[in-house]
């Protein structure tokens, strides 16, 4: 690290191009793969609820969040709203 | 009087040097940022107070210091130094990640992939300077604009060079509204950012739980290097969508990750210490992480841009900034300039998609990096 030579050399020494091919292409292969996954989840979950359909989990609660970010939300459109109309 | 003149020279005024004195004023900085700007006052702040109080000249006999054996500020840095904390981080990620944009549309997901090409690139520029390797991963890894994942993976690579790339990558994060603006305006045409896409559609409660569980397998069988980081954060995720661990969803979204921020941030701060920091070598790595930003930025954009090629729905370009995973700063700016453009235009949640898959991307990213380089 001391002596820090710029040279293509050392890009070729350490098998740069190598590894950034190889290392772009395993990234876009596992996210590939999710994104191949998440668009068939859906209609595979189609099928699994023909069999067993969805009920409310056991025990789970309703998210009291939710309730408060409707609430939230509507205050904040009625403002933006209300802020465009002053305009 | 000779007691006096013994303890006087074993104070912090008279081992003070210049480089502790800069260090000393670029940690008043961060501070000043923090707080008058809002820059990443989350980050800045305790980085900036522990780059002081790492700054403070140490006593010889006195073990106080983060490199110190023993001291109470090692003890802290080892949670840095062993690369616990990072983890730790991303479990609280995960706990309040929603990942509902991304499975609502999962050809952004891509898009996450494609600002990975700022790792990789610096990584070849690193190399051309004449790092190491390992260093220049270490380095390359900035580019993925994750915090605990840079810290991570320079703790496993390049622990010398851990308070540099650190401070680094926190620092271009805070700078995401200045750095990325200009260059999506720069490769999108006016018309390209007007582009409107489709609303996301509703997502089931059931994707929500299955996706963490797949998504880990998919990615640890892939890179088992990302097993710790993407563990956590889908461990995290599950905690959260799950709905029957609500508890331990709060504690990690909350105080854990507010714990594990302060130490980390003041413990990476202390470790600046002007002999170690204020080098060459710190200025190359400072230029390499802006670079690996910028081409991050332009990679997500451009990759955009190449996909609508083949898409009859197209997909506005500015989303592919948010690519890089400076969760939800990357989303945020691609908001601000697609509103400059259409202030009907909200592109807020599209690009939520891409960034909360940088940030899977960038951890595998450094798995892989961490299993080819280590040794």
């Amino acid at each position: 690290m001391e002596n820090l030579q710029f040279s293509l050399q050392n890009i070729i020494d350490g098998q740069g191009g190598g590894i950034a091919i190889t290392g772009m292409s395993i990234v876009f292969c596992a996210l590939g793969l999710i994104s191949l996954f998440i668009f068939l989840l859906p209609k595979i979950l189609e099928r699994v609820a023909r069999l067993y359909p969805e009920s409310e989990g056991h025990g789970a609660r309703p998210d009291p969040r939710q309730a408060r970010d409707d609430s939230e939300l509507a205050a904040a459109i009625a403002f933006a709203f209300h802020a465009e109309r002053q305009r | 009087m000779k007691i006096l003149f013994e303890f006087l020279g074993t104070t912090g005024f008279a081992n003070m040097t210049w480089g502790n004195g800069i260090m000393i004023v670029i940690g008043i900085l961060f501070i000043g940022l923090a707080i008058i700007k809002d820059y990443e006052p989350l980050l800045l702040l305790p980085i900036g107070f522990g780059c002081i109080i790492g700054n403070i000249p140490p006593i010889a006999s006195m073990a106080v210091g983060v490199y110190d054996q023993g001291s109470v500020l090692s003890y802290i840095y080892f949670g840095v130094s062993q690369g616990i904390f990072p983890p730790l981080i991303f479990l609280g990620i995960g706990a309040m990640t929603d990942f509902s944009t991304m499975l609502s549309n999962p050809k952004l997901v891509l898009l996450g992939a494609a600002a990975q090409i700022g790792i990789f690139l610096t990584l070849i520029g690193g190399l051309y300077m004449g790092f190491a390797p390992a260093e220049a991963g270490a380095i390359g890894i900035i580019g993925g604009a994750d915090g605990p994942t840079a810290i991570f993976l320079a703790a496993k690579l390049a622990p010398h060079l851990l308070g540099a790339i650190a401070i680094a990558a926190y620092s271009y994060m805070a700078l995401v509204p200045v750095i990325q603006p200009p260059i999506m305006r720069l490769l999108t045409t006016r018309k390209e950012r007007l582009i409107r896409m489709k609303a996301p559609r509703v997502v089931s409660q059931r994707e929500k739980i299955i996706f963490p569980i797949v998504a880990f397998l998919i990615c640890a069988l892939i890179a088992p290097g990302s097993i710790v980081l993407i563990g956590m954060l889908f461990f995290g995720n599950l905690l959260k969508e799950s709905g029957v661990t609500e508890r331990l969803a709060e504690t990690a979204r909350h105080s854990l990750i507010d714990t594990v921020t302060i130490l980390l941030g003041f413990s990476v701060g202390a470790s600046t210490q002007a002999q170690t920091f204020l080098t060459p070598q710190s200025m190359l790595i400072f230029g390499l992480g802006a670079l690996s930003f910028c081409v991050a930025t332009a990679g997500g954009v451009l990759f955009a841009k190449f996909m609508n090629l083949f898409l009859t729905e197209k997909i506005n370009p500015l989303v592919g900034a948010a690519g890089v995973s400076a969760v939800p700063d990357s989303a945020r700016v691609v908001q601000m300039v697609g509103h400059k453009e259409d202030p009907q235009n909200h592109l807020l949640m599209h690009a939520m998609a891409p960034n909360v898959s940088g940030v899977i991307g960038s951890a595998v990213a450094a798995g892989i990096l961490w299993s080819v380089l280590v040794g």
